[in-house]
């Protein structure tokens, strides 16, 4: 199960690399958000420092669903998804596999726009290590939500409409943890950011069962 | 005083909106429907 | 009794009519015949309403997870529509309790909408994951694979719930809404058979709308399926006559 989804997300990441809809697509819009949030925030470096760790996942969710998007309609050009479940690969593999291809975008995305706000919005990560492990599971959670709406929507014509409006609320939570645990890592407030990291991980490991669970019923021929 | 009129305007004029709506949606929905395939309509009439 | 096809019933005239009268009583019982709240004053009056509207949006929503499971598991037409009439109802209860409640905190806390609060933030976004349910319902397409996706869209739904419910109150740290007065015993008779009629008439309003969304959903299928076949034959008898 787990080597088909391996090869599933390294699919899915060599189409990404060949067709550069990451780097060129994604990654400018998450900056062109966190440009966008300098304006609305009336140029105030005190403000856009003090609310970083929202803006970071709030960029972060945006870019999400991109990616989502994206991934998906890789597959509905040419009904590749048809052809991946005819091939008897296990659903649940490829659940694990597509979260992972977006799990490791995600990652990217969130590389670049820490950069960003430590250039632009003048902030500074006093713990480092909680950062990067919350910004991973963050990114788990956020893919294994995504992985399992992006299914759901994949063969609607609403789809790019549909999804945000299902997936954005479901991350609630995400946004919340992320943000506190953030909060705690750039030193903006004062919470023991490592327990919202519990948060943010029953929240992964809940939507990764629900994948795996639903992922058969929602793939499977009507 | 007047945010508790408003509120109870509000909640049973939704409640009369939506009522309404749904026998509007009823009404027309029936009228395309023969009677035995309503099954409801079979106790009363 | 009219013999216009409609989704009523006598058992819905009943009920509709109960509704009517227990929903005039609570009117008389919340204005009128009980006394204002020690602390709220005469806001307290809108807590009639509010209230079991609150708390029956999330028996409407529970029916719709129910039903839900229903149809995942039997693939039950009967659960498939009983999900989606409740979630719509839900929806209408869900979107009251949220404006009757801001009409509440405006006078009592000073405030429409705190973020502070716990059950004020979960509604909300129990609110708009529901739209979201409805608005994938809305697409046209086929009907299984609609009521499966609507199905599972419901469930993650309501597991997401206690999550949330959860993270805001960690997050928000403090809570405006009041304990339940109910169980502390402190209601004065009146007022609590003023809560009791409440509960009723909202219970009473709320079968009113299950029953007939419930049916227009039922009509909706039957026209879907049998429309087609009504039209064909409809037209075959225009031809017959000329």
């Amino acid at each position: 199960m787990l080597r088909d989804a391996g090869r599933i997300a390294a699919k899915d990441l060599r189409i990404e690399r060949r067709s550069r809809v990451l780097t060129t697509q994604v990654l400018p819009f998450a900056l062109i958000v966190i440009v966008l949030f300098a304006f609305a925030l009336d140029a105030s470096t005190d403000a856009l420092r003090r609310f970083t760790p929202g803006l970071f996942w709030v960029t972060v969710l945006f870019a999400a669903v991109l990616s989502v998007q994206r991934i998906f309609a890789v597959e509905v050009e040419d009904g590749a998804l048809d052809a991946l479940r005819l091939s008897g690969v296990d659903p649940a593999s490829i659940f694990l596999g597509k979260a992972a291809a977006i799990a490791t975008q995600l990652v990217v995305v969130e590389v670049l726009l820490g950069l960003s706000v430590v250039v632009f919005y003048d902030a500074e990560p006093d713990d480092v290590v909680l950062a990067a492990v919350a910004g991973v599971v963050a990114a788990g959670g956020v893919a294994a939500a995504g992985s399992l709406y992006g299914a759901l929507v994949v063969n609607l014509r609403v789809r790019d409409t549909l999804l945000p409006v299902l997936l954005l609320p479901v991350l609630a939570p995400v946004l919340i943890a992320a943000t506190r645990a953030y909060g705690d890592a750039f030193g903006t407030s004062a919470v023991d950011g490592w327990a919202w990291l519990g948060v943010l991980g029953l929240f992964g490991v809940i939507y990764l069962l629900l994948g795996i669970l639903t992922y058969g019923v929602l793939l499977e021929e009507s | 005083m007047g945010y508790v009129v408003a509120g109870w305007i509000i909640g049973i004029g939704g409640f009369a909106l939506y009522a309404g709506y749904l026998l509007r949606r009823g009404r027309r929905l029936a009228s395309h429907v023969p009677a035995d395939r309503r099954r409801w309509m079979t106790a009363d009439e | 009794m009219s013999t216009r096809p409609s989704t009523g019933s006598t058992v819905t005239r009943v009920i509709g009519i109960a509704a009517l009268i227990a929903l005039a009583l609570l009117l008389c019982a919340a204005f009128w015949w009980s006394e204002p709240d020690a602390q709220q004053g005469d806001a307290v009056r809108l807590f009639y309403l509010h209230v079991p509207v609150a708390i029956l949006e999330y028996v409407a929503f529970i029916i719709a997870g129910v039903g839900s499971v229903m149809y995942l598991w039997k693939r039950s037409v009967f659960g498939d529509v009983m999900a989606h009439a409740a979630a719509e109802v839900g929806v209408v209860f869900c979107a009251l309790t949220l404006i009757t409640g801001s009409l509440w905190g405006r006078p009592t806390w000073g405030t429409y909408w705190d973020w502070g609060d716990v059950r004020l933030v979960t509604t909300l976004i129990l609110l708009l994951l529901f739209v979201g349910y409805l608005a994938l319902r809305q697409v046209p397409g086929d009907r299984h694979t609609r009521s499966k996706q609507a199905a599972i869209v419901a469930l993650v739904a309501l597991i997401d719930i206690p999550i949330i419910n959860r993270s805001v109150e960690w997050w928000a740290n403090r809570t405006l809404h009041q304990r339940s007065t109910l169980i502390e015993g402190k209601i004065e008779d009146i007022n609590a058979f003023a809560t009791f009629l409440g509960f009723l008439a909202c219970g009473l309003v709320l079968s009113w709308f299950l029953v007939h969304r419930f049916r227009v959903a039922w009509l909706e299928r039957e026209v879907a399926t049998h429309g087609l076949e009504r039209a064909l034959s409809e037209r075959r008898a225009e031809g017959a006559e000329v």
